[in-house]
């Protein structure tokens, strides 16, 4: 595989499974923002919005923190599996994951709180429970926001690249994705390289964006 | 089986305090907007709570504050139409019945679609989007949508407030239907006066908040309770001027 093609699948690869968990993640955390009052839910949602105003080295310094091998959450898995999560794709995933985390939040939750009392009432008075009126009616109603959610978070994962150099660092042909690749072949003088990739990366990212204007609409 | 009603609320300064019994047949809640008419539906169906009281429903204990008795509106059984259409627009007209069949099975589930929908003549619209039908045949989705349950109770919210005149016939005929082939009680909350005299076997006129008076609508209009209640129910709100003779 050529360095080119490989980091078109590496960051391909990192922004699917990313988007995977943002997906997941995002709607459970969307719908516990949108539909329950707790005590610290303004918090919650202070900490998870922060990864979109931050700058991505500051969200990356934290994840180094956090899951550095000397980190609070690193270390014992450390201890225990002798494996870091630094350097290696998934910390790619990781960072991917923090920083589209918010767009997904965002979107869905503003989709089910769009929806209608009425419809979930009407389930509730037809017998279903909270969760088979969720999962029947909330989460139906509520696709397209859930879909442009998932295509924005899969973009910002696409285009990750400060919190992502922080703790996957620039290893060609392991942590290398097109965004790293771009820097490293701007930064060496490899032009023709550079390119190649910015094109590339430049007419994917506009396809990306033309399918959720098309399934979003307007 | 009655269902017998007792609830205290208060909300944002407005005291509801009311108390009645629903026996089968149309009992027709009447009064201005804001007395307190939608409130008392939503207690009933478990949509609300209650500050204090008690609703049974023969025998059995909906809610009651003093034994802290309180019976899931899902667990409830009872039916309730919406004011505003209220049907799921991801589903067709049919998808939208068939949900009211929760519980029931596959073929016994199509069976009482079916039957419904031909009932309240609706078989052309089943595979319509609810986007693509008239406000007055939504109405009659959602009830044959509610029936499927075949609920002990029936509340219906004005369904039919919001439908043009010839609609609203169509609805009450309907409605009226049901009503021969079902034996349960059954509220209706209008500010419609034709509704209110023709519709009810008892009517409870609503006013801030308070029952103020219930009985037959003729015993109502030729005893009302105070002046607030005459003027509500008078029949001269129903003449039209240049149409009479004499």
């Amino acid at each position: 595989m050529s360095t080119t093609s490989f980091s078109v699948y590496l960051s391909f690869k990192v922004a699917l499974v990313a988007t995977s968990m943002v997906v997941l993640v995002g709607t459970a955390l969307a719908w516990l923002l949108a539909r329950r009052r707790f005590w610290g839910r303004t918090l919650l949602d202070v900490m998870l919005t922060l990864p979109l105003v931050l700058p991505p080295t500051v969200t990356g310094y934290y994840l180094i923190v956090l899951f550095g091998r000397n980190g609070a959450l690193g270390k014992p898995i450390y201890e225990l599996t002798g494996w870091t999560v630094m350097f290696t794709w998934w910390a790619a995933v990781l960072a991917s994951f923090i920083v589209a985390l918010p767009l997904m939040i965002k979107t869905a939750r503003a989709a089910m709180e769009a929806v209608d009392k009425r419809y979930l009432e009407a389930a509730t008075m037809l017998g279903y429970s909270e969760r088979e009126t969720t999962f029947r009616v909330l989460l139906p109603l509520s696709r397209r926001g859930l879909i442009a959610g998932a295509v924005l978070a899969f973009a910002r994962a696409l285009g990750e690249f400060g919190a992502t150099l922080m703790v996957a660092g620039n290893i060609p042909g392991k942590t290398d994705t097109v965004p790293i690749a771009i820097y490293s072949a701007a930064g060496s003088g490899d032009w023709s390289q550079a390119n190649t990739l910015v094109l590339l990366f430049t007419g994917l990212s506009a396809l990306i964006l033309y399918v959720t204007v098309k399934l979003v609409g307007r | 089986m009655d269902l017998d009603v007792n609830v205290k609320k208060r909300l944002d300064g407005f005291d509801l305090q009311v108390s009645f019994q629903a026996a089968p047949g149309l009992s027709v809640f009447f009064g201005d907007s804001g007395a307190g008419k939608t409130l008392t539906l939503r207690m009933i169906a478990g949509l609300l709570r209650p500050d204090e009281g008690r609703v049974t429903f023969g025998g059995e204990v909906l809610y009651d504050q003093s034994t802290r008795v309180w019976v899931r509106p899902q667990k409830r059984r009872i039916g309730f139409v919406f004011q505003h259409e209220s049907l799921f627009p991801h589903l067709t007209v049919q998808n939208n019945i068939l949900f009211g069949g929760r519980g029931l099975g596959k073929a016994k589930s199509r069976e009482r679609a079916n039957e419904l929908l031909r009932r309240l003549s609706l078989e052309k619209l089943a595979d319509k989007a609810p986007g693509e039908i008239s406000g007055g045949q939504k109405q009659r989705v959602a009830l044959a949508r509610t029936l499927m349950q075949e609920p002990r109770a029936l509340l219906l919210d004005e369904p039919f407030s919001a439908l043009d005149l010839l609609n609203r016939k169509k609805m009450r005929e309907c409605l009226a239907q049901v009503m021969r082939e079902l034996s349960i009680p059954v509220i209706l909350v209008t500010h419609d006066l034709v509704e209110a005299l023709t519709l009810a076997d008892q009517l409870l006129i609503v006013d801030d908040g308070r029952i103020v008076q219930q009985g037959p609508p003729e015993e109502i209009v030729t005893h009302p309770a105070n002046d607030h209640v005459a003027a509500l129910v008078d029949p001269e709100n129903l003449r039209v001027p240049f149409l009479s003779t004499g």
